[in-house]
Parts: structure tokens; C-alpha cells; sequence
């Protein structure tokens, strides 16, 4: 991510923030119950309020009893890694903000990070489910899997982005008014 | 109305009776006691310390609550006492104390290990509201109508500013707190305050209908007001609420808006003069209570949530409609009452109560059984038939609409407590599946369904275009569910290692697979199995360790290697039949690169030489030394033993070559009359093309079937026997279904020579015309057929056209023909009054004889006769072997019978897993932890004791995109924020420099 005019301190930070990707999302693979908890439960919760269907409990996760056909929400659907990565991008904003890293920093990315998965996951399990039922109408059986995640991953890229521009947007404005 | 000031009484003593509180307090206590014990019972191993002693606290709160009402109960009516205002506010704190705490502690009571599939936590929660409510109603309605020194309308005044006052001070603290945000009420205050408003606006609520009912009763002009607006226009209005918001749950059914309609119009007719038109107006009202009733205690657990629902939604009041409607419709029972008692005595009026009440619960019961045991004839007649009864009596009509109505359940629409007691009255907790929804349907009725008419007739989409809430579906087995991983996995090793046991063989076959893909993937293969040659084991290789696999049910298993598979992608291993001869091994998952080995063991007579096909490659066993013993007898200990002929034998037997007739089975579907008429020109065409056969016999068929000849007839009388299709009843309808007719033959002809015991005269070649609309419908196939005529294991399908396909028993691709080949030789074998015949085939294979052996027989076309055979060696019916045919015949008998396989499954499932032999109703299942294995016995459980044709249900998993590709987009976000800090600073600066 180097490039010209950089400053060491802006490519010692983009170095930090690859190497806390790479160490924090293989974490998403472990404690599984906790996961399942911390955000397939909420997911599912507000995905069944929204839809208007109760959730079940199943071994895996959550059923959203949603008629066609019920939502299954599993640790794959936990979007354990999106809360990596907002939480990440979250992070640097504020540590940015706060001209260093601070537990309160961290913390407050941590909560925003969740915040905004829970919001992205709920809107990506809503729409991928919706697109799916379109495809399932005129698409063949292969193409399903792929509209699904083509849903998700829109909706995902939309949320991040928003993430940031809700994080850079206040203090722009914030620091304008300061210095003037 | 002069009496404004005069004391009234807002709730009859007779509600205030101490037996209320035993129906109200201890009753619902006493099941809830009952509920939480069980769930306790079985979450209890998982539970640690803390949550044993919330546990404990619960339950004792619950017994000291339970011992609470008996001893009010038994302290009230000692004392001769009602239930008056002073003991309903302690009764009324306890309830809402316990809920509180309760709703505090939340689920955290329930483990997490165990509460994700044996306790939902949303059921739990809805158990504890939905039985301690009736005990906080009825308190809060005895509290709330206590005596004032007022007036009436200053009565009901106070209790209006009350009712509206509250919620609308709320909203405005919200408006208030919205505005100000940073300024918050503290939490503790909030709840308090919620729960105390709340409970304070529903008494006013009750307050003020019970003085408004008592008010308007004693106009009678306007006594029809209150009515009207409980009955009529309350609930439209809810019911018009709930159509835009589904809340608790959705009730856009057609019927429940014509009861809610009638249930109104019934209370708004005024009460007669005789006695017997009041009797019989009480007991319509009282026919109509449950209905109230219903709605009342569906609401009630939500009651809490009315201040919140005001807020949310203008008309959020109408939550209260079953409130007023259950309050208006219990008085005005009540009020007749007491007109009527005098009249016709009370032993009367309780017989027309019991009668009255017992009419829409007995009918709503009535209706579930008549659909179950329509759709389950129907489903029978499709899967299970009988194939004795040629023309089974199924009522065509009540199937369909019981069809509809599933279709409709189906698809949405979900009234709580019934949807559950009609599934499980209908379909004991599972599903029937669409695909076999649509079968069943084009059997019975020939021709595709329309589910949308039954969208139409029974939702109205134009009326409530929106669906409910809850759908069974098991589609997952068609492709219906999540997407499936890729299958690049190639086998890249394929041993096989024969072990001596006796004169039996275990052969381990040993599959190293190797995933090509830098995905994860998952290896299927199918595995072509030789006669005779049964599966004894599997292992897969789990992280290093070598699991068995055990025996469980086949659709039980699939359903749960297909959840591990795409929910938890942990290591699953399946092995099943497709067909009779064809296995699928199924492995998940395959890491990127990742090899793994799985190993299936075989067994079978060292006198078999197997070939295996596994996919594309092939390996086959030590090719033994002719053997001297000869034919092998495998004693099953049934009726029905297996003769097992190796090579070397088979040569020196002598085959015969059957002669063939011809089986015309003709289409009498629902689309089949058009052709009717040319179907004599057609049968004597394919006589004519095949002059080597001289005659036949001929059946009309639909979903039934008809013999129309008694007896193989020639050309000569084809015309006469098509037109005696009339005598026989068979009429023009369902679909065109020549399976069950070459079924029938062939089972007829089989117990029609075993009684006989002669040579058998010919061999049955199967064609079957249909019109030129119609499609020919095969449900199960023929495979398990196949040996009742090993010499034509095929029939035929002749279009319209005159094209003639041949299509094999075993259900593989069918083939254009121009005439029928000749059938195969053939051994034929005779025990004492017996026959039995078996394909004379290079191979070895297995004959399925009667289990007489000790004085077997073959035709010896050379000398004409019957000579004996030598069967001397014998596999015991102990041995594994023998135990796994004797699985295999049980389940070739239910395939013959398919009215047994219901009460059969079971047996063979377990006959199968005692013996170790798989067979097509099992499967061989390996899963990684003892959770999956206690969920595959559980799931078992429940699929053994239902229908064999219900389903587990459906869903669709919502994968979310790897890490991996949104990643860069967070470093594009983050490049863009460095690229914009130097301007953003340079701007900065430059204001500061202003």
C-alpha cells in the first residue's frame, strides 16, 4: 500500500493494519459458541424481526422460520471476519483521530465494528434471501449459490464504505470548525 | 339513566369465585411447573453452578407461587370469601415478580451447549408468558374493579385519563428524550416505570370496559354499541393492523376473518324472548367462545408489550382488541346466564356450555384427522400401495382439498397452537415434500397441480397478497438448500484387500481421495456393487484417526450429513444405496490440497469373484479356483433363502429360454379417452411387428388398475377385451400409471405358481400405450422386480406415435426399439410345490428361491424333466451374512408389499444395524462428535415414528462471502483516507492562516 509521498508513519500503520487482519481473522475460526452468541444470535434475531418470522434454535445456529424457505443462520453466516475488518477499519479512523492508539480507541471501534456487522449482516441475510428467491425463479439451481453471494458481497462493500464515511465524515467537519 | 351516582358493580361476584384461582393460578402454575422440570431434566448435565442455583430458585418461586394459589384457594373458600381487591395486588405483584425476574435473567439459565437445539430459548420465554398471564389478568380484573365513591362517569373518566394519559406521556418523554439526547432516564427508573405504566393502563383498560358494559347495558338502545365495536369493528381493525403489521403473528386467513365477522354478528343479535330461542342463541355464543377464547390467550403473553405497540403504531391499541373482545363476549355469557338459570336450570345450561364449547375445537380436530386421512390414502395409494386391491376407493375430492390446504400451510399461512396441532395431527412434526406433493397430485388427478389456484381460492391474492410466516418444505434433497460446495476431489488411490473368514471373504476396499482445488470441496462417487456382494462396514479417516461408521436410517442420515455438510463443515462420511446395486460415498470436507482416506468393507461367499466400478475406475478380487462345493445356500431363516451359483456352477447347469407373451397395459388416465379407440389398431400393430409372440394379455391402468382378459388371448379377441373395459368399472381418470399394473402381474403370477407348482407356462413382456396426451407416471421404479422376471427385465412404452422405448427394471435410460428382442435363458428351479427362476448370466449371482432347498430341482430342456440339484453347502442364518440377506429379503418383501413398509422400516432398520449389512433403508454415517451422533438417534427417533414419506424440513443457508474479497476494499478505504489526511491538513492550515 506504499506509494509516493507517503509518510513512514502512513505505511507503518498500513503494515499494522495488514498484519491485525491477518493475525485477528483466522480467530473468527475459533471458539465457535462464541460466534454463534456474539453475532449469529443478534443477526438472526433482528433478521427474524424484520422479516417477521420467529427464530429457532438448531444445532448449528438459528433457523429464521421464514416461509418459502426457513434462513438458516450458521457460524458461516456469522460474519465474523466483516466484524474484523470494520472493526479494523474502525480502529484506524479513531486511533487516527485520537493521534495514537488508546483503549478507549479500541473499544469504541470494537462497539461501532459491531454495530455495523450487525446492521450489514442483517441487511445481507434480508436481501441475499430476497435474491435468492428471484433467482430461484429464473435462474438455474448452479447460479443460486452465486447470486447469494454476489448479494452479500454488495451489501457488505456498501456497508463498509458507508462505515467509513459515517466514521470521517463528523470529524472533518468537526476539525474544520475547530480550526477555524 | 339517573343513577350516575349510585354504586354499581363492575365484575359479578360469581368470577370472583375462589375456584377461579385454582383454573387461573394453579392450574397453569402447575403445568408450568411441569414444563420448566422437563427442560430442566434436560439441560441440567450442561449446566454449571450459577445456573443451577437461578435453576433452583426459579423452581422454588414456582412452588411457592403454586402453593401461594392452593392455599388462597383453600384460606378463601374456608372463609367463604371471594377473590376480592386485597389478595389480587399480592397475587398480581408475585406473577409479575416472577415474570420479572424471569425476563431478567434472561436465558442465560439455559446452557449454551445444550439450549441451541434441545430448548429453543424464544419457546421457553413464551411458555412462562403464556401461563402466568391468565393469573396477572385475572387479578389485575378483580383489583381493578373495586368499589368508588364516585359516580360513573367520574369513574370512568379517571380510568380513561388513565388509559390514554399513560401512553401518550411516554410518547412525549420519548420526544422529549429524543431531543435532548444527551439527557437519559436511568434504566432502573425506565423499566419500573414501563412495567408500572403498563400495568396500571391495562387495569384502566379493563376499568373502563367494564364500566363502559355496564353503562351501556342499562341503555337499551345503545347496548348494541359495545358489541359492535368488540365484536365487529375491534377486530377487523386488528385484523386490518396486522395485515400491515404481522404482530405477534399473522392472521391473513380468509376463515379467521369470517369468524371474527360471525363471532361479531352472533353478539350483536339481540338476546331473545322464549326459552328455547335464548337457549339456543346462548349456545350459539357459546359455540362461538373458543373462537374469543383463542385470540385471547394468543394475545395475552403479549399484553406487556401494549404501551410499546401504542407507541410504535398509532393503532397500536387494537392489540387490546381480544382483551375487550374476550371481556364483552365472557359478560354478555354471563349476564344471559343468569336470565337464562332460572328458566332452564343450571344442569341445562352446562350440558348446552359443554356441547357449545366443545363444537369448534371437536370440528377443528374432525377436519385434521379427515385431511390427515385423506393425504395419508392418498400418499399410501402413490408410495405404499396395495397392490392386491387393483381398485383402491380413495375420495379424490377430500384428497385434493386436503392437498390445497397443506399447499396453503405450506406457503404461509400460521395461526399459533393450531398450525402446530395440525401438523402434528397431520404429519406427526415433519413434512411431506413438494416433489412428492406434486406426485401425489398428478397420480390422482393426471395432471400437473396448480398450486397457484390454491394460493388464490384459499389466501386471495389480490384480497391478502402476503404470505404468513412459516413454510415445511424438504426440497434440500432436490437442490432446494444451500449452495453446494465443488467436487474436485479425484480419487487418487484404489486398493482392495480380501480376508479369509471361513467361506466368506471381507474385503476392505480403500479409497484415497485428493482434493485438485485450492477450495474446499467435497468427494461423491458412485460405487457399482456385483450380486451378491453385500457392504459390512465404513471408516473414514477423521484428522488422523480412523472413525467407524454405524447404521443409521437413510433419510435420517442424508438429512444430517447434508446440515453438518453445509452449516458446521466438519467432517461427515455417508455411504448409501441409490439403487439396489449402485452405492453413493459422500466425504466433507477437503481442505485445499488435502488427502484423506475412507475405506468400505464388503462381504460375500469366497465362491464370488467381484468386479467393483467405482466411478471411472475398476478393481476387482482374487479370482478363486473353480470350487467343487458348487451352488451355495445362504439359509435366511425366512421364507425365502438365497442360492448363490458361481461361475464354474452356472456352466454346467442347464438353461431354458421361456416362451414370451405379450402384457398390454393401456392408458385409462384422466387424458386417455381420446386415444381409446385406436388402442385395438395399436395392439395388433405390435402383435404384427413381433410375430414370434402370439398373444397377450391386456390391462387398462390409471392410478388403478383393471385385467380385461382372464386369460392370454390372440389377436382374434383384442377388441373384444378392450371393450370390456365398461364392466369393469375403470373409468377415465388420474394419471396413467402402468408401474402398478406390471407390479400386480407380476406378483399375482409369482404366488399363482407357487401355489401351482408346474413349469411356469411364459414369461410376461410388459408394453404400455398411452394417448397422445398423456405422460406416463413411474413413482418407485421396477428394480426391486427385476428377479420375479429376470429373462425381460424391461418393458415397454409405445407414444401415440407408434415409437416404442424399452425401458429397464432397474430404472436406467430407456431406448428406442423397433421390436421386442427374445428373452434371455434362463435356470428354473423347482423346491417341492415351488418355482423360481434366475438369469443364467457368465457371472455369479444370487437366486432368490423359496427356503425348501434340501429338494431343489432344475428344468433340463433336454430330458423335459426336473432333476435334482446338489445345494449341500450352506451359510447358517447366524452368520453375518446370512442376517444381512435376511435384511435384504425383509426389505425386497416391503418393496413387494409397499401397504407394510410403515411397520416394516423400523425392523429392518434395526435388523440391519444388529448385522452390520447395509441395505438400501440404511445408510453407513460417519460424523465427527457425540452431539451430531445424539442428533442422528434423535432425528431417527422422530423419522421412524412418522410416515415413511414425510420429510425433514427445508431451509436455505445465508453464507456470508469470504474475508478474503472484501479485505482490499478496507485497504482501498484506508489508502483513500492517507491520500486525503495531506489535503485535509493543508486545507486546515490554510484556515488557520486566515
Amino acid at each position: 500500500m506504499a506509494r509516493p509521498g507517503a509518510t513512514s508513519r502512513d505505511l507503518m500503520k498500513t503494515i499494522l493494519t495488514a498484519i491485525a487482519i491477518a493475525l485477528l481473522l483466522p480467530l473468527t475460526n475459533i471458539a465457535p459458541e462464541f460466534w454463534k452468541s456474539f453475532l449469529c444470535y443478534p443477526s438472526a434475531q433482528f433478521s427474524g424481526l424484520f422479516l417477521n418470522a420467529p427464530i429457532m434454535a438448531t444445532g448449528e445456529g438459528y433457523m429464521i422460520l421464514v416461509p418459502p424457505f426457513p434462513i438458516h443462520v450458521t457460524l458461516s453466516c456469522s460474519a465474523a471476519g466483516f466484524f474484523v475488518l470494520s472493526t479494523i477499519l474502525a480502529a484506524v479512523v479513531f486511533t487516527d483521530r485520537q493521534k495514537g492508539l488508546r483503549i478507549g480507541s479500541l473499544l469504541a471501534a470494537g462497539a461501532y465494528g459491531y454495530g455495523v456487522t450487525l446492521a450489514a449482516n442483517c441487511a445481507r441475510i434480508i436481501l441475499a434471501w430476497y435474491a435468492e428467491r428471484c433467482a430461484r425463479l429464473v435462474l438455474a439451481e448452479p447460479f443460486w449459490g452465486s447470486v447469494h453471494l454476489c448479494v452479500g458481497l454488495g451489501v457488505f462493500v456498501t456497508f463498509l464504505v458507508l462505515a467509513y464515511g459515517i466514521l470521517t465524515w463528523r470529524p472533518r467537519h468537526e476539525q474544520l470548525a475547530q480550526t477555524i | 339513566m339517573n343513577n350516575s351516582h349510585k354504586p354499581f358493580e363492575l365484575l359479578p361476584e360469581a368470577v370472583r369465585k375462589p375456584v377461579y384461582i385454582l383454573w387461573l393460578f394453579a392450574l397453569p402454575q402447575l403445568l408450568l411447573l411441569a414444563l420448566n422440570v422437563r427442560a430442566y431434566l434436560l439441560v441440567q448435565g450442561e449446566m454449571d453452578s450459577t445456573q443451577r442455583v437461578h435453576a433452583t430458585i426459579i423452581g422454588l418461586i414456582e412452588l411457592a407461587l403454586l402453593c401461594y394459589g392452593i392455599g388462597l384457594w383453600v384460606f378463601l373458600r374456608r372463609r367463604g370469601r371471594i377473590f376480592s381487591w386485597l389478595p389480587a395486588i399480592p397475587t398480581l405483584l408475585l406473577h409479575i415478580g416472577y415474570l420479572w425476574m424471569l425476563t431478567t435473567w434472561g436465558m442465560s439459565i439455559i446452557p449454551r451447549a445444550a439450549s441451541t437445539w434441545m430448548l429453543p430459548e424464544t419457546e421457553l420465554l413464551f411458555n412462562q408468558f403464556a401461563l402466568i398471564m391468565p393469573a396477572v389478568f385475572y387479578a389485575g380484573v378483580c383489583l381493578i374493579a373495586f368499589r368508588l365513591p364516585f359516580g360513573r362517569g367520574v369513574d370512568a373518566g379517571v380510568s380513561l385519563v388513565a388509559l390514554v394519559g399513560i401512553p401518550a406521556g411516554w410518547y412525549l418523554l420519548f420526544a422529549v428524550v429524543q431531543t435532548f439526547s444527551p439527557w437519559q432516564l436511568p434504566e432502573l427508573i425506565m423499566v419500573f416505570g414501563f412495567v408500572g405504566s403498563t400495568v396500571i393502563m391495562l387495569l384502566a383498560f379493563v376499568r373502563v370496559l367494564l364500566n363502559l358494559y355496564s353503562w351501556l347495558h342499562d341503555i337499551r338502545r345503545v347496548r348494541f354499541v359495545l358489541p359492535l365495536i368488540a365484536g365487529v369493528a375491534a377486530p377487523i381493525g386488528g385484523l386490518l393492523l396486522n395485515r400491515a403489521i404481522p404482530f405477534p403473528f399473522d392472521f391473513q386467513d380468509p376463515k379467521v376473518y369470517i369468524f371474527t365477522i360471525l363471532n361479531g354478528l352472533v353478539l350483536l343479535l339481540p338476546f331473545p324472548a322464549g326459552r328455547a330461542p335464548r337457549l339456543l342463541m346462548w349456545t350459539v355464543r357459546v359455540v362461538l367462545l373458543p373462537f374469543t377464547l383463542y385470540f385471547f390467550i394468543v394475545f395475552l403473553p403479549f399484553l406487556p408489550l401494549s404501551i410499546v405497540a401504542m407507541i410504535a403504531a398509532g393503532a397500536g391499541f387494537l392489540i387490546l382488541a381480544p382483551t375487550l373482545l374476550f371481556v364483552v363476549h365472557t359478560r354478555q355469557l354471563h349476564e344471559e346466564y343468569k336470565l337464562l338459570a332460572p328458566q332452564v336450570g343450571r344442569w341445562t345450561l352446562l350440558g348446552a356450555f359443554v356441547i357449545g364449547i366443545s363444537v369448534l375445537p371437536a370440528s377443528y380436530s374432525a377436519l385434521a384427522i379427515a385431511h390427515r386421512h385423506a393425504l395419508m390414502q392418498a400418499v399410501d395409494l402413490t408410495y405404499s400401495p396395495d397392490f392386491s386391491e387393483a381398485r383402491p376407493t380413495i375420495n379424490r375430492k377430500f384428497a385434493r382439498a386436503a392437498l390445497m390446504r397443506l399447499r396453503r400451510m405450506k406457503d404461509g399461512i400460521y395461526l399459533p397452537f393450531l398450525s402446530e396441532y395440525y401438523n402434528q395431527l397431520v404429519f406427526e412434526g415433519m413434512v411431506l415434500s413438494d416433489q412428492k406433493m406434486d406426485t401425489v397430485y398428478e397420480l390422482l388427478f393426471g395432471a400437473e397441480p396448480d398450486w397457484e389456484d390454491a394460493r388464490r381460492s384459499g389466501i386471495g391474492a389480490e384480497f391478502m397478497p402476503r404470505s404468513g410466516s412459516r413454510r415445511r418444505s424438504a426440497g434440500w434433497r432436490d437442490g432446494g438448500g444451500a449452495q453446494r460446495p465443488s467436487r474436485n476431489v479425484t480419487l487418487s488411490d484404489l486398493s482392495l484387500t480380501e480376508q479369509h473368514e471361513g467361506n466368506m471373504i471381507r474385503a476392505t476396499l480403500t479409497l484415497t481421495m485428493q482434493n485438485e482445488a485450492s477450495a474446499q470441496a467435497e468427494f461423491r462417487t458412485p460405487i457399482e456393487l456385483p450380486d451378491g456382494v453385500l457392504v459390512s462396514g465404513y471408516w473414514l479417516d477423521v484428522e488422523g484417526t480412523r472413525v467407524p461408521g454405524r447404521i443409521f436410517e437413510k433419510k435420517t442420515a442424508a438429512w444430517v450429513y447434508h446440515m453438518i455438510r453445509d452449516t458446521e463443515r466438519r467432517d461427515p462420511g455417508l455411504l448409501v444405496y441409490d439403487t439396489y446395486r449402485r452405492l453413493t460415498l459422500s466425504v466433507f470436507p477437503f481442505a485445499a490440497g488435502q488427502q484423506r482416506v475412507t475405506q468400505i468393507e464388503f462381504l460375500y461367499p469366497d465362491c464370488i469373484t467381484p468386479v467393483f466400478d467405482i466411478g471411472d475406475r475398476r478393481v476387482s478380487g482374487v479370482r478363486p479356483a473353480p470350487d467343487p462345493r458348487g451352488l451355495v445356500r445362504v439359509d435366511t431363516g425366512a421364507d425365502q433363502d438365497w442360492l448363490i451359483i458361481p461361475r464354474n456352477a452356472a456352466q454346467a447347469l442347464p438353461t431354458t429360454r421361456r416362451t414370451p407373451y405379450l402384457h398390454f397395459i393401456v392408458d385409462a388416465s384422466a387424458t386417455g379417452s381420446s386415444g381409446w379407440a385406436q388402442m385395438a389398431d395399436r395392439i395388433l400393430g405390435v402383435l404384427d411387428a413381433n410375430p414370434d409372440i402370439q398373444h397377450c394379455r391386456i390391462s387398462a391402468a390409471n392410478y388403478a388398475h383393471a385385467e380385461l382378459t382372464t386369460r392370454r388371448i390372440d389377436r382374434s379377441g383384442v377388441k373384444g377385451a378392450l371393450r370390456s373395459r365398461a364392466a369393469t368399472q375403470m373409468r377415465f381418470e388420474g394419471a396413467f400409471c402402468p408401474e402398478r399394473a406390471i407390479k400386480a402381474t407380476l406378483l399375482g403370477d409369482r404366488e399363482q405358481h407357487r401355489a401351482s407348482g408346474p413349469r411356469r407356462p411364459g414369461v410376461p413382456v410388459f408394453v404400455a400405450l398411452h394417448g397422445e396426451n398423456t405422460r406416463p407416471l413411474i413413482v418407485d421404479g421396477l428394480y426391486a422386480f427385476a428377479h420375479l422376471t429376470p429373462d425381460a427385465p424391461h418393458y415397454y412404452i409405445q407414444a401415440a406415435e407408434g415409437q416404442m422405448t424399452q425401458v429397464p427394471f432397474d430404472g436406467g435410460a430407456g431406448r428406442v426399439v423397433g421390436r421386442i428382442p427374445a428373452p434371455a435363458p434362463v435356470f428354473e428351479f423347482r423346491t417341492p410345490g415351488r418355482n423360481a427362476v434366475c438369469r443364467a448370466e457368465d457371472v455369479a449371482m444370487v437366486a432368490v428361491l423359496p427356503a425348501d432347498l434340501a429338494a431343489l430341482e432344475i428344468f433340463d430342456p433336454a430330458s423335459g424333466e426336473f432333476r435334482p440339484v446338489d445345494a449341500r453347502t450352506i451359510i447358517a442364518p447366524d452368520a453375518p451374512y446370512a442376517k444381512g440377506a435376511s435384511a435384504w429379503q425383509q426389505l425386497y418383501a416391503t418393496a413387494h408389499h409397499p401397504a407394510t413398509l410403515n411397520r416394516e422400516r423400523p425392523a429392518i432398520v434395526e435388523q440391519s444395524r444388529a448385522s452390520g449389512i447395509m441395505v438400501p433403508l440404511t445408510s453407513y454415517i460417519v460424523v465427527e462428535n457425540s452431539a451430531q451422533w445424539a442428533m442422528l438417534k434423535r432425528k431417527e427417533n422422530q423419522s421412524l415414528g412418522a410416515h415413511a414419506q414425510l420429510d425433514f424440513d427445508d431451509f436455505v443457508e445465508s453464507p456470508v462471502p469470504p474475508s478474503w474479497l472484501l479485505a482490499p476494499v478496507v485497504f482501498l478505504l484506508m489508502r483513500r483516507r492517507l491520500k486525503k489526511k495531506p489535503a485535509l491538513n493543508q486545507r486546515r492550515r490554510a484556515l488557520a492562516g486566515i
